[in-house]
C-alpha cells in the first residue's frame, strides 16, 4: 500500500533550534547539512543548516510525516515558499535572547503570512536565558497577540512535542471552521 | 423576531440529508406565520410540496424557518433515486435573480480548497462542460477554492453556469473539502506525536 506523505515545516531564523526539535519528533533524522558560519552570524554560531534538515516521523502503516527544517536566514525565504506547497502547517521559532535574530523573524514572518495562509505556530525559545525577551515583547515586534507565542526550550522533549502538538491542534481548530460547510 | 435564514443556512441541511440516505421530513415554512411545509426525502413527494418546488423558492425566498425531522421512518431502501435527480434537474432548471446568484457566489467563496470526487457524476447532468471544467480544475489547481473556480468564468452567464455546478455537486456531495482529509491527517499524527 502506497505510503500517504503529511509535510510540517520548522522554521525561523538562526540559532532558534529548529535541528534540535526535528531530532526529538523524529524517529529518523537526516544529517543536517551543516557548515562553518562564515559571516556576520559566526560571532553567534559556529554552525548553520545551508541547505535542509529532515526529519521522519512514523505514524502508522499508511502515513508518514516528513519534517522540513529550512535554513535560518530571510534570504533563504524562497526555500521555504517551495517547501510549504502542501505543507500541514508552519512551526516558527525564534532566539529569544538575540535582538538580530527577532529582527529577522519580523521579516520572514511578514513574508510568511504574505505568501501563505498556512496555520503557523510561533515558538520562542531561549526564555531561560537573562538577555531573552519577554513573549509580550516578541509578540510586539512581530504584531500578533501575546497569547499566540510559546515558550519552547526545544532540547527538552516534551516542549518539542508541545509545539508540534499546538500546531496539529491549531490546523484541526482552523479547519473545523471551514468543515462546517461540509 | 426570527430572522431569515440565509441559502447557504439551509444547503449543508440539504447535502447532509441527500448524502447520508436519511429518511425523514425536511420542514419549512417561508414566513414566520405561514404553514409548515414537508418534503419527505424517502420518495418524491408524499406530503406537502415536491422538492422540485421548493429548491426554487429556496433559490428565491428567505426560509424563516426550517429543520429536519425523522418521524416519519421508511426504510432506507426507499431511498429514491428520483431525489438526486431531481435536485439535480431542478438546480439545472431554476432561473434565479442577480440579488440570489450574488448571494450564492458569497457564499460558496468562503469555502476552502475542494476536492471533486466523482470524475463523471452518477447523474445526468446536462452542463457536462462545466463539470469537467470543475474537475479539472480542482485537480490541477494549487489553491483549489469555489472562489478561484468561479473566477475563472468569462462572463456572467458562464458564471452562472459554473454557480450551478457548484451547487449542485455540493448538494449531492460530488464535492468535499480538502481540509477534511487535513483534519483527520492532523488527528492521527496528533496521536501519534503524544507517544513519542
Amino acid at each position: 500500500m502506497k505510503k500517504e506523505i503529511a509535510k510540517i515545516l520548522i522554521t525561523g531564523p538562526f540559532n532558534s533550534g529548529k535541528s534540535t526539535l526535528i531530532e526529538f519528533v523524529s524517529d529518523e533524522q537526516h544529517t543536517s547539512n551543516d557548515v562553518e558560519t562564515t559571516d556576520e552570524l559566526a560571532q553567534f554560531k559556529a554552525l548553520t543548516t545551508v541547505s535542509l534538515d529532515f526529519g521522519v516521523l512514523h505514524v502508522d502503516d499508511t502515513l508518514d510525516v516528513h519534517l522540513f527544517g529550512t535554513p535560518g536566514q530571510a534570504r533563504f525565504n524562497f526555500m521555504w515558499q517551495t517547501l510549504s506547497k502542501g505543507a500541514l502547517g508552519t512551526v516558527f521559532l525564534i532566539d529569544s535572547s538575540n535582538q538580530r535574530a527577532i529582527d529577522e523573524a519580523k521579516q520572514m514572518y511578514q513574508f510568511y503570512r504574505e505568501t501563505s495562509t498556512m496555520p503557523i505556530i510561533i515558538a520562542a525559545t531561549k526564555q531561560d536565558l537573562s538577555s531573552a525577551q519577554s513573549l509580550a515583547s516578541i509578540a510586539t515586534t512581530l504584531g500578533v497577540a501575546e497569547e499566540s507565542i510559546l515558550s519552547c526550550n526545544p532540547c527538552l522533549k516534551d516542549d518539542s512535542k508541545k509545539v508540534i502538538i499546538a500546531l496539529l491542534e491549531l490546523i484541526i481548530k482552523e479547519e473545523s471552521v471551514s468543515e462546517a460547510f461540509f | 423576531m426570527i430572522k431569515a435564514k440565509k441559502i447557504f443556512q439551509q444547503l449543508p441541511l440539504l447535502r447532509n440529508i441527500i448524502i447520508n440516505k436519511r429518511t425523514g421530513s425536511l420542514f419549512f415554512r417561508f414566513k414566520p406565520e405561514g404553514i409548515v411545509q414537508r418534503i419527505s426525502m424517502t420518495q418524491k413527494k408524499i406530503t406537502g410540496i415536491d422538492i422540485d418546488t421548493y429548491l426554487p423558492q429556496l433559490f428565491s425566498l428567505p426560509i424563516y424557518e426550517y429543520g429536519w425531522s425523522s418521524k416519519i421512518t421508511l426504510t432506507p431502501d426507499s431511498y429514491s433515486d428520483a431525489i438526486t435527480a431531481t435536485v439535480c434537474g431542478t438546480i439545472d432548471q431554476v432561473q434565479w435573480q442577480p440579488k440570489t446568484q450574488l448571494t450564492l457566489k458569497k457564499s460558496f467563496s468562503m469555502l476552502p480548497a475542494i476536492q471533486v470526487l466523482n470524475r463523471r457524476p452518477e447523474i445526468i447532468w446536462p452542463d457536462m462542460k462545466a463539470y469537467a471544467t470543475l474537475y479539472n480544475f480542482a485537480k490541477r489547481a494549487e489553491n483549489a477554492t469555489p472562489a478561484n473556480f468561479l473566477a475563472l468564468a468569462n462572463d456572467n452567464d458562464e458564471e452562472t453556469r459554473f454557480l450551478k455546478v457548484l451547487v449542485m455537486a455540493y448538494c449531492l456531495g460530488f464535492i468535499t473539502s480538502k481540509s477534511s482529509q487535513t483534519s483527520n491527517i492532523a488527528l492521527r499524527i496528533l496521536e501519534r506525536i503524544r507517544k513519542v
